[in-house]
């Protein structure tokens, strides 16, 4: 028997996002990490070098 | 009455960004000094693209970092080797992981400076044009090829520095907010050439587009909004459209980025924005931790 189609759409994200939501925390949990991670095994000043200095090739002279 | 809904959600939008906007560019000296804020908190990230060579900007672009990292002498060796100079990378990655994995493109819709500068070039009463969707695939490019690719492999000199590629090659917040007042206030210290003129030529084209067209760059060539849209498919917040959706296409219509949400609650382009839920004449769109029934 062929699937009834209505007005409503067939499709809501309810069921698949529901059953994620462990999934969804636990990798946000992991990029919250990675990025504390980052900043204290990482050194800063290499972001800040960059930061704190004419960029030339983003302002289209280097 | 949803037409007042979608007007207060508009002022608050709106609100929101330019606090966004002003959090971001608190050195509002620079602009008339010609000269770049070098304080400590250029360290932390904007969740949005904006230039760190904008005179006013406190905060470093995530996309300008990822770039500079990626590009360094030996990144890979360095990296391998667990160096400080190379591990710097997960805090960036960790960055936009993090504001994508929390809402999607949320901060394209709420925060981002050059998405609210687009907003306000396509407020200029002018001949529309239509979006071509075959383009939209072209901000993976950038993202994968521009940002990740060409920085992190290519290297013009063996062992040598890589590029910025993206920066270099397109960016338009780059050579709008930085580059043309940086050269403007100058007095000549800056050597023009082919780069600039190229930049130039291209930001001022996705300019004029984003006069005919809402939002283009963010639809068409962001690698921001390419990375936060994939990540949106696990974020945390998801939009919702309940059963009690009638189709009507009111969504659609009020959609800064064009797309239908109620045919695709999960989209990859959907920057959160909110105008569908306000305008949704029988509440059927929301956003939530949960899915609703």
């Amino acid at each position: 028997m062929g699937r009834q189609w209505t007005a409503n759409p067939p499709f809501t994200s309810s069921n698949l996002v529901a059953a994620s939501i462990p999934f969804r925390v636990f990798l946000l949990v992991t990029a919250v990490l990675m990025l504390v991670a980052g900043y204290v095994f990482g050194n800063p000043a290499a972001i800040l070098s960059k930061a704190i200095n004419i960029c030339l090739e983003c302002i289209g002279i280097g | 009455m949803h037409r007042n809904r979608l007007t207060r959600h508009s002022v608050l939008r709106k609100t929101v960004q330019f606090a966004s906007l002003l959090a971001t560019n608190l050195h509002l000296s620079g602009w008339v000094s010609g000269s770049i804020f070098t304080g400590a908190s250029k360290v932390a990230m904007i969740p949005g693209l904006h230039c760190y060579s904008c005179p006013s900007s406190v905060l470093a672009c995530p996309v300008g970092s990822l770039q500079s990292i990626l590009a360094a002498p030996g990144f890979w060796g360095i990296l391998a080797s667990g160096r400080a100079d190379a591990l710097i990378v997960f805090a960036v990655v960790g960055f936009i992981a993090t504001v994508g994995l929390i809402a999607g493109r949320f901060a394209c819709g709420w925060l981002c400076p050059f998405g609210l500068l687009q907003d306000l070039l396509y407020k200029i009463p002018f001949p529309r044009m239509s979006f071509n969707d075959s383009l939209r695939p072209a901000k993976y490019v950038m993202l994968l090829l521009f940002v990740f690719g060409l920085p992190a492999f290519l290297r013009p000199v063996a062992g040598g520095t890589g590029d910025p590629w993206f920066c270099k090659a397109v960016c338009p917040a780059g050579t709008s907010l930085a580059g043309w007042p940086l050269v403007s206030t100058s007095d000549g210290a800056f050597q023009i050439g082919f780069l600039f003129w190229w930049k130039s030529a291209v930001a001022f084209v996705i300019l004029l587009w984003a006069v005919t067209v809402e939002r283009p760059f963010c639809k068409a060539l962001c690698p921001l909004g390419a990375a936060w849209g994939v990540l949106g498919k696990v974020s945390v917040f998801q939009m919702h459209v309940s059963d009690a959706c009638i189709s009507c296409g009111k969504c659609g219509e009020v959609c800064p980025m064009g797309i239908e949400i109620y045919k695709n609650p999960g989209s990859a382009e959907c920057i959160r924005c909110g105008r569908c839920e306000k305008v949704c004449p029988v509440d059927a769109i929301s956003h939530s931790i949960k899915a609703k029934s």
